[in-house]
């Protein structure tokens, strides 16, 4: 039991991971397009999902790394 | 499993691009119209509530019915845009017992601290854009809008009510709706607006 929870979280890392670096790349992206022309995205949506999407999925990856399996 | 997270990878992109192309789609404005609506209840993000805070109450909610009280005028309220429109036609909804009519305006840009230019809308078309029905009052005004008219991103309208300071009066403003038109976008229009943005920013 104890070898496939580790497994499971294992496996999460890669998606947690994945999810991070894009979530964070459209955070990022966001950020830009905002001081290049504001009110891009601030009129038509609060960014705080995303920010929390970003924060939520990096901090977990972070935590599920030392369960990291070689293969997927 | 390695399929799996490859897929969700690929999903995970096209949802972004997706997002990215209705934020794009979404300040191209790419219909011409763009609709716009304040009901107090839910914090609108392009529409502000009325100011300034010494003119006016703080938001009330009575049976889910949200509004916001003025005792001293002018006030004002300011439209976010995200990029220039021709025209502005604005209508306030209020609750008012003596049926007084409000006049709409919309500012003109700030030069100076002290310039307080504006457009105001003329007394005939004051009386002909009044309608008064179930108790409640509707006062709406169509501006032309131009360069000189946006500050900040912005688009700051007044709401006047003659005599509601001498008379000790109130009332209370229910809801404010926003309507701005441009011309509509196709792929010429806008490959030409995106060289146009591109000269502003080089020459900012």
């Amino acid at each position: 039991m104890n070898i496939l929870f580790k497994k499971i979280i294992g496996i999460a890392y890669y998606f947690l991971r994945n999810t991070f670096i894009i979530t964070g790349i459209c955070f990022l992206l966001l950020i830009i397009a905002e001081d290049l022309q504001p009110g891009f995205f601030s009129f038509w949506f609060d960014i705080k999902g995303l920010t929390i999407g970003v924060i939520v999925s990096g901090v977990l990856a972070l935590f599920t790394s030392q369960f990291i399996t070689d293969k997927i | 499993m390695k399929y799996i997270l490859k897929i969700y990878t690929i999903l995970l992109i096209i949802g972004m691009l997706f997002f990215f192309g209705w934020l794009i789609y979404k300040n191209l404005v790419v219909t011409g119209k763009l609709f716009l609506v304040n009901d107090f209840c839910n914090e609108s993000q392009v529409i502000s509530n009325l100011y300034p805070e010494n003119r006016v109450g703080g938001v009330e909610k009575e049976n889910d019915i949200c509004s916001q009280r003025i005792f001293t005028e002018p006030v004002y309220f300011k439209v976010k845009i995200s990029r220039t429109f021709s025209k502005a036609k604005i209508k306030v909804v209020y609750e008012d017992e003596r049926q007084s009519l409000v006049q709409l305006g919309l500012m003109k840009r700030k030069i100076t601290p002290l310039d307080w230019r504006f457009d105001l809308q003329s007394t005939e078309d004051q009386i002909i854009n009044h309608i008064s029905k179930d108790n409640l009052e509707e006062q709406s005004a169509e501006f032309s809008v131009g360069l000189d008219d946006i500050t900040d991103h912005s688009l700051e309208f007044i709401i006047s009510v003659p005599g509601l300071t001498d008379g000790r009066h109130q009332i209370k403003i229910r809801r404010i709706e926003v309507e701005l038109s441009r011309s509509t976008q196709d792929w010429k229009t806008i490959f030409a607006d995106l060289k146009n943005y591109l000269l502003r920013k080089i020459n900012e």
